[in-house]
């Protein structure tokens, strides 16, 4: 059998004449058989002939019987769909307010989301974004963080203790004293300025422990944004600068914010920070207490027993150190009544968002 | 603590901000104020003073009274059943009317028939602190038939302040301490008025101490002295009132003014029965030890506390006499017969005092302000103020010199001076604050201040009331709060910027949880804690389910199930979390729930579709029972918990060293494909990933083994078959050269190929569609 170019163009075009004139399903069904099926099809007959042909012309036909046979299947599947959805159109009346297929896409834990954005933000202010370990050592959770044993800041935290069954696997020596559930992030500012000599920024953003019980809105389980930034010249006025800009970025907008004297042990001096409330604009309401403010966050400038702890030279730096609960911050954005929602494992929630 | 406004203002007369103004100024300056409390709004108007003129058995019921009540221009009859009520007493009476804290309503009622009109109240139903013992017994020169909020000197507000944000200050637990920051917050120079204390060198008599420390340690100053003529009464109503608005009760004249002078000027004082303590009458002795192991000491309410060694106690020769700075002995305290005192006033050793508080649980008014180190000043300050009121109120006499121990540490007469750098302070702030305004908040804060180095340098010498400013910091923080926070405009940090990536692990996180909420998992957050014994105990867990920490993600995902089972049929739910083994992991959990679905393939078909996006080849895992293995090392485990649930969970750390993310582009052949169906009979022994492999070296050819059909042969078809312990197995396969056109020849003789080795190797059986 010889099998030429021109023979398989003129199958190809008698097909699509045919393929025009058909006017329902099975008449194209039957075209499939005579041109593409496997028995008696024309384009399936060459396909099979093409192993008798001389080696050199093989390729070339072979691959134009294939590209033509694909055609014509599509114009046979294009004709079909054209018929059954004339069908429908004469028939039936789309109706447009039926909903459409219901197609699932997991959804991620409201307080991942939150976690993600406050990365990027920080991310894109330079900061690098680390995790570190929950549990921690009294020594990284206190003692560097000028909190010594005996001090009473230390209840500005309820501890967690831990005993493990092998404590040589959790590296922790003799001088870093008990171990427990980190109480904060900050002992990843002794970690990380450890690790490292300025300039650094860096956020940590984790869980944290207090030993608590719960309630509405207290939770012994809670996230934690802790940012810092060191070097030789870092300021107040960097550190107001920078929540500014945190808080307008996280917001999407404009925000006021307002310092006040605080306490914590590791910066010296300490800072409550309020920002103006978006719910009100400031004037005054429910959310904030008709105060006009929300106070949200605590900072300050690095104490010098804390560059001391890690070894850095003496007066040599200066930096901020800021610290926000995620939780709070999350429940205020989104009006969450109960702050137990985020451990519920519940869908009706976790869907919400 | 608490603040009242009328005090704060004795110590600041021409003050004229008012209560709200002053929180403001603080809240910007000092401190967090929590609240703001107006007295006067607190209790009802319709609480009057009574005095009661007889007391009678109710007729109907033993255990209540009626109580005939004289409310000055009117009698009343209430029934009551206090047991603590005398005739003759004034008390609280709340009439018709009357709302209570609580809410409740005082309404005309009949008790057992006999009618009553208002009723007799405690201190509790009031509001006022939680003595619910009995009635509330008022002093007998409350004026009779006054409105209870007068009487008791309700006409203040009271500012809130929370004690943490001010943990650094101990000199601001007390009204002086806060006034003062008042007067340096003022804009002009505010007269402050200084209290009348006696001179301690003045102090002189007969009677004799003799103070021993033997701990000083522990104990860097005390003073004592001996007072006589004192006559036990109860305190005036206004000392009284004062006190307890505050939060403390009152007790007796005595032990009031010890209290009142820690709520004026901060030190916490201690009053001694000398005729108790001493042995002859003439003389006492106090020493100052540490005590015995195991030695006991019965304290004031009469508990006994069994103290360790280096527990600190004022004892006289034989037995202690005191808990130093935190409980009086039994034995040793004021009592209604008292008619000579010791006062002591003291400075004990924060730490220390702190650690025995903790452990015997007693948490007082007194270790709240020695444990934040107070200043050594106060002992002097707090002992001659005592001295004062007690001459006033009481006629009382000192009878003796004062006593002092000073460790020499402890007495110095100046704290050392700071030197202040201005161009340092600069830098700090990040931006200029002029040094006449430096100078101004300093010297507003009592310390005296020189120009050093033509006014770059600040010679600082600090107030004795202030030990805690000790470095440059502590000054300047000083300076900005006083100089307006508000005035410090923000400036971008400048420094070199590095580029930030996020870490591999963060990424691998994303990656993970896109990969999963693609297939339709929801994330859950569960805690760290659990009730299944595991490598890590904690010591202090909240309550017995939560004593150790988890090392396995997957009971809590099951219970999660479990309890949304109650609002959704099929769900599928992953957690990020960590695990305790004894050592810190990530790990990837899952659970799927899906009924009539083969939830275990679908689990298994997420996890490689999470190896594939994660450039890992699936066809390294080796899945057993007991686990996920790859290259011999377990990775995870996957298995069906119930027909309900399959869960999995997977190691986090390796699929950062494992993964791939860069992907590799194989050349896409010319030539058609070629697609061919094979079926088989084969022996349940053998695994679907041994004929896999089997046949995936046969031939170059082929591209891709695709299985779209298991079933194990139905009872019925196996014993027409004759066929037992085996099933089916219908794959397709895709052959495709990178050459040329495959001949259909070239396929068959591969397929040949396959079902003999397939016979041969697994007396496998072709089996026809
Ligand atoms: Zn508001």
């Amino acid at each position: 059998m010889i099998i030429t170019p021109s023979q398989i163009k003129e199958i190809k075009k008698e097909a699509e004449r045919e393929i025009e004139k058909a006017q329902d399903v099975l008449s194209l069904d039957n075209l499939w058989k005579k041109y593409l099926g496997r028995k008696e099809g024309k384009m399936n007959d060459i396909l099979r002939g093409i192993k008798d042909l001389p080696l050199d012309q093989r390729p070339q036909i072979g691959a134009l019987a294939n590209q033509v046979s694909q055609k014509l299947e599509e114009k046979i599947n294009q004709a079909k769909e054209k018929i059954s959805q004339g069908k429908n159109k004469s028939s039936v009346k789309r109706d447009f307010t039926l909903p459409g297929r219901k197609i699932d896409l997991g959804h991620e834990h409201p307080l991942t989301q939150m976690r993600w954005k406050v990365a990027e933000i920080f991310s894109s202010l330079g900061f690098e974004i680390l995790d570190g370990p929950e549990m921690e050592t009294e020594y990284y959770n206190f003692e560097a963080l000028n909190i010594p044993d005996g001090h009473p800041a230390r209840d500005m935290w309820d501890t967690f203790f831990l005993k493990g069954f092998s404590q040589k696997k959790i590296k922790t020596t003799e001088s870093e004293g008990k171990l427990l559930l980190r109480t904060h992030t900050s002992p990843m500012q002794i970690r990380f300025m450890e690790k490292r000599q300025p300039p650094l920024r860096a956020c940590v953003i984790g869980r944290c422990f207090r030993n608590e019980a719960t309630d509405v809105s207290h939770e012994h389980t809670l996230y934690q944004v802790e940012g810092f930034c060191v070097d030789e010249d870092i300021n107040v006025s960097n550190l107001i600068h920078t929540l500014r800009s945190f808080l307008s970025l996280l917001f999407g907008q404009e925000v006021k914010i307002r310092l006040r004297p605080s306490y914590f042990p590791f910066t010296e001096p300490s800072f409550e920070v309020d920002f103006s409330c978006l719910n009100c604009g400031g004037r005054g309401c429910s959310v904030c207490g008709q105060s006009g403010w929300v106070e949200m966050l605590g900072c300050g400038m690095i104490h010098p027993r804390v560059y001391e702890a890690i070894g850095y030279p003496a007066g040599k730096y200066q930096g901020f150190a800021f610290g926000i609960g995620l939780d709070r911050l999350l429940m205020m954005l989104r009006q969450i009544d109960d702050i137990r929602w985020f451990h519920s494992g519940d869908l009706r929630f976790i869907r919400q968002f | 603590m608490l603040f009242s406004y009328n005090w704060l203002k004795e110590f600041l007369p021409d003050l004229k901000k008012t209560p709200q103004e002053v929180a403001q100024f603080l809240n910007q300056c000092v401190a967090n104020v929590e609240k703001i409390r107006n007295l006067k709004e607190e209790i009802d108007s319709r609480v009057i003073v009574g005095q009661i003129l007889e007391i009678k058995k109710h007729p109907q019921a033993d255990k209540l009274n009626l109580v005939k009540v004289d409310l000055g221009n009117k009698t009343t009859t209430v029934v009551c059943g206090a047991s603590n009520i005398k005739e003759g007493q004034r008390v609280p009476l709340a009439q018709e009317g009357t709302e209570l804290p609580s809410g409740d309503i005082i309404k005309k009622v009949k008790i057992r028939g006999i009618e009553s009109r208002g009723m007799l109240c405690s201190a509790r139903e009031l509001g006022l602190g939680s003595d619910h013992q009995g009635i509330f017994i008022l002093p007998s020169d409350a004026p009779l038939g006054q409105i209870l909020v007068k009487a008791l000197g309700f006409n203040d507000y009271l500012l809130e302040i929370e004690n943490k944000s001010i943990t650094h200050r101990s000199d601001l637990f007390n009204h002086r301490g806060l006034a003062r920051e008042i007067r340096a917050g003022a804009g002009k120079n505010l007269r402050f008025q200084n209290l009348k204390t006696v001179p301690l060198d003045t102090c002189a008599g007969p009677l004799k101490l003799d103070l021993k420390n033997k701990a000083p340690d522990l104990c860097s100053r005390y003073l004592a002295v001996i007072l006589d003529n004192i006559r036990i009464e109860p305190s005036p109503l206004v000392m009284q009132n004062r006190l307890r608005n505050l939060g403390i009760q009152p007790i007796n004249n005595v032990v009031d003014i010890m209290n009142y002078v820690m709520l004026e000027s901060g030190q916490p004082l201690h009053a001694f029965d000398f005729d108790k303590i001493s042995e002859d009458k003439k003389q006492a002795q106090i020493v100052i030890r540490r005590a015995q192991s195991q030695e006991k000491m019965v304290a004031l309410h009469q508990e006994e506390h069994v103290l360790e060694k280096e527990d600190l106690v004022i004892a006289n020769s034989k037995t202690p006499l005191a808990l130093a700075g935190l409980i009086g002995g039994k034995d040793s305290g004021i009592d209604s017969n008292t008619q000579r005192i010791v006062i002591e006033s003291a400075n004990f050793n924060p730490i220390n005092l702190r650690r025995t508080s903790w452990r015997l649980g007693l948490r007082t008014e007194a270790v709240l302000r020695f444990e934040k180190g107070l200043p050594l000043i106060f002992t002097e300050s707090g002992l001659g103020r005592s001295l004062y009121l007690l001459q006033k109120m009481l006629g009382a006499r000192v009878a003796s010199s004062v006593y002092n121990f000073s460790e020499k540490s402890a007495n110095k007469k100046v704290l050392p001076s700071l030197l202040f750098d201005i161009e340092k302070l600069e830098k700090f702030v990040g931006q200029k604050i002029p040094s006449s305004q430096i100078t101004r908040i300093l010297e507003k804060l009592d310390c005296q201040v020189t120009e050093r180095k033509k006014g770059k340098l600040l010679q600082v010498q600090l107030p004795l009331h202030r030990p805690d400013l000790l470095a440059f910091e502590d000054l300047a923080e000083e300076v900005i709060r006083l100089y307006g926070l508000e005035k410090i405009k923000p400036q971008p940090i400048k420094a070199f910027l590095e580029p930030t990536l996020l870490s591999p692990e963060l990424k691998l996180r994303k990656k993970v949880s896109q990969v999963l909420r693609a297939c339709g998992f929801d994330e859950v957050y569960n805690y760290a804690f659990t009730d299944q014994p595991g490598k890590v105990k904690v010591i202090n867990p909240l309550n017995s389910n939560q004593g150790y920490l988890k090392k396995s993600l997957q009971a809590d995902l099951i219970k999660n199930a479990e309890q949304n089972l109650a609002n959704f049929q099929q769900f599928k739910i992953f957690e990020i979390g960590k695990i305790f083994d004894p050592q810190e992991k990530i790990k990837i959990g899952g659970l799927i729930c899906a009924p009539e679905k083969d939830i275990f393939q679908e689990a298994k078909g997420v996890l490689e579709l999470l190896w594939e996006e994660l450039g890992i080849d699936k066809q390294k895992f080796d899945y057993q029972e007991k686990g996920i293995y790859l290259g011999g090392k377990k990775r995870g485990e996957l298995r069906l918990v119930s027909d309900q649930f399959a869960v999995f969970e997977i190691d986090f750390a390796f699929l950062i060293k494992e993964q791939n993310l860069v992907k590799k582009y194989s050349l896409i052949s010319p030539y058609p494909p070629v697609k061919r169906d094979l079926a088989f009979l084969i022996d349940q022994k053998y695994s679907w990933a041994e004929i896999f492999r089997e046949i995936k070296t046969i031939s170059p050819l082929i591209k891709a083994v695709e299985l779209f059909d298991v079933f194990d042969l139905s009872d019925h078809q196996k014993k027409i078959e004759g066929q037992k312990e085996k099933r089916s197995l219908a794959f397709h396969l895709i052959y495709q050269s990178k050459e040329k056109t495959l001949e259909s020849k070239e396929v068959e003789k591969v397929q040949k190929i396959i079902i003999n080795k397939l016979k041969q190797k697994f007396k496998a059986e072709l089996r026809n569609f």
